[in-house]
């Protein structure tokens, strides 16, 4: 097994290599098979926003992320200091059904 | 009248844009009408009636081959489980011989059009395209949490994504790519509250300056309050003809992207509004220098300008240059949004492409009053939904 992939991310792979983080029907990019892997959890934050209308309350931070491997696209919320707009490098977890990102371990501000 | 050697390259619905494009086939705006926009206390049914009323007054309604219905959340917001029997005995309330068939709920204004089109073709009679939408009477916490499962999918809603927190998200993602300043945006809700106080069936006929757009709350960063299109009340129908008419539908396009939009490929950029402006301007033989007037879905005021930029009428991260320059106001060099938008007129989310047509033909036919863009021939309507996973584009010209 590759390394860092063993604590990575359950994943969606098809037959030509296109990684997605959540599940789909069929491989969204070219409607192949999917079947399970490991996505390394490294991630770049491309975006994120600050919600502060919200029907459950409190601000939140959301973002979109892409991941080192494979470049899978990922709907995440946001934790700890990361600024967002400057292609972040942070590490994905999945928590229950939500993909959290936070600052990755002696990245630069 | 028929147009004289204009072939299409677009093979998007087959031989059909072919015919057209060869003159084969023309199909007119022959009426178009709208309630006002905003807060209503008539009920859905009555909204409904009032308009194709109005739509079926300059006509003869016996002619009606067929019924598009278009409402984005009937059951969701009112309760009404069968839409399409509700707008049937609407027509009969004013038209008690048709018995036309009902298609839709569509959930737009946008797609009811572009369906009708199809049938319209090949009708023996006029067709009636019909929206109405009643939101107002729910608060706006009920009714996004009633949306909610419309507007985004499953993966979105567990990470608590509502619709303006994806549309901030595109915004943040354009604004960062083409370095558009975030001030530019306030421009656009200026722009279009001044242009809705000319309009007298907007809902906010109140201008707004940028300062007040800049001090309002923020709802997810960097989308303020006044950035945001309200919730309104509306309804509007139009006949489509193939003999009579002003104004001539003369290209019509769709495009789609990813449902999901952490799917998509470039987040600031709207694909969908691109595939389906150019497939209306190829079958209309027309560019978007050619175009006097547009109609955009600008639910939130940026997606104004990158609807503009995905449709080619400004190079990417162009047109808040444009708009500063007041090229986008009525009597520059393009009118967006003459109507207010749904910024100023309001939305009334599944009459959109509706209200559009009757602002267009308004334009187009010199009956716009107070906010009459002058010389309008050519004009533009996108319709969208959400943070734009589909959109619709119509290219309507003035009949000579």
């Amino acid at each position: 097994m590759r390394r860092g992939v063993a604590h990575g991310l359950d994943g969606w792979r098809c037959e030509r290599g296109h990684v997605h983080v959540h599940p789909h029907e069929a491989c969204p990019r070219c409607g192949g098979r999917l079947r399970g892997t490991r996505i390394a959890p490294q991630a770049t934050l491309l975006v994120q926003t600050i919600v502060r209308v919200t029907p459950s309350g409190g601000p939140f931070r959301l973002g979109v992320a892409v991941t080192r491997a494979g470049h899978a696209h990922t709907l995440c919320r946001v934790e700890g200091d990361v600024r967002g707009t400057g292609h972040d490098a942070v590490m994905l977890e999945r928590r229950g059904n939500v993909i959290v990102a936070r600052r990755r371990r002696g990245a630069r501000r | 009248m028929l147009r004289r050697g204009r072939t299409s390259r677009s093979f998007v619905d087959g031989e059909f844009r072919l015919l057209y494009a060869e003159n084969v086939i023309e199909i007119k705006v022959k009426t178009v009408a709208m309630t006002s926009i905003g807060r209503h206390d008539n009920d859905f049914r009555s909204l409904l009636t009032e308009a194709i009323r109005d739509a079926l007054a300059a006509t003869t309604a016996d002619s009606i081959d067929s019924i598009f219905l278009a409402s984005f959340a009937p059951a969701e917001l009112c309760g009404i489980a069968d839409p399409a029997s509700v707008a049937r005995d609407a027509v009969r309330a004013v038209a008690p011989g048709v018995d036309a068939p009902v298609f839709g709920p569509f959930r737009t204004g946008g797609e009811a059009l572009y369906r009708a089109l199809e049938r319209a073709r090949t009708a023996n009679g006029d067709v009636l395209v019909a929206g109405c939408e009643k939101m107002t009477h729910l608060d706006a916490g009920t009714a996004a949490g009633l949306l909610a499962p419309r507007v985004s999918d499953d993966v979105e809603q567990q990470h608590g994504a509502t619709l303006p927190a994806l549309a901030a998200l595109a915004t943040a993602a354009y604004a960062h790519s083409f370095r558009v300043p975030v001030r530019a945006f306030d421009e656009v809700a200026v722009k279009n509250h001044h242009n809705a106080t000319l309009n007298p069936l907007a809902h906010f006929r109140r201008a707004v300056s940028a300062d007040e757009v800049r001090r309002s709350p923020l709802v997810a960063d960097p989308l303020r309050r006044y950035h945001c299109a309200p919730m309104s009340d509306g309804a509007a129908a139009c006949v489509l003809s193939r003999r009579e008419g002003a104004v001539r539908i003369a290209g019509w396009g769709h495009g789609v992207d990813a449902m999901r939009f952490h799917d998509r490929a470039h987040l600031g950029e709207f694909k969908a509004a691109a595939a389906a402006a150019s497939a209306a301007f190829a079958m209309a033989g027309r560019s978007p220098s050619d175009v006097d007037v547009v109609e955009i879905h600008d639910a939130f005021s940026p997606f104004e300008l990158m609807n503009l930029e995905a449709m080619r009428f400004f190079a990417p991260g162009d047109a808040w240059r444009a708009l500063a320059r007041g090229e986008l106001a009525i009597g520059g060099r393009v009118a967006v949004n003459p109507s207010g938008g749904l910024k100023g007129r309001g939305h009334p989310i599944g009459v959109c492409g509706l209200t559009s047509t009757a602002e267009v033909v308004a334009q187009l036919t010199g009956a716009a009053g107070g906010r009459q863009h002058p010389g309008a021939g050519v004009a533009v309507i996108q319709s969208a939904g959400g943070v734009a996973p589909d959109a619709y584009v119509f290219v309507m010209e003035a009949c000579a």
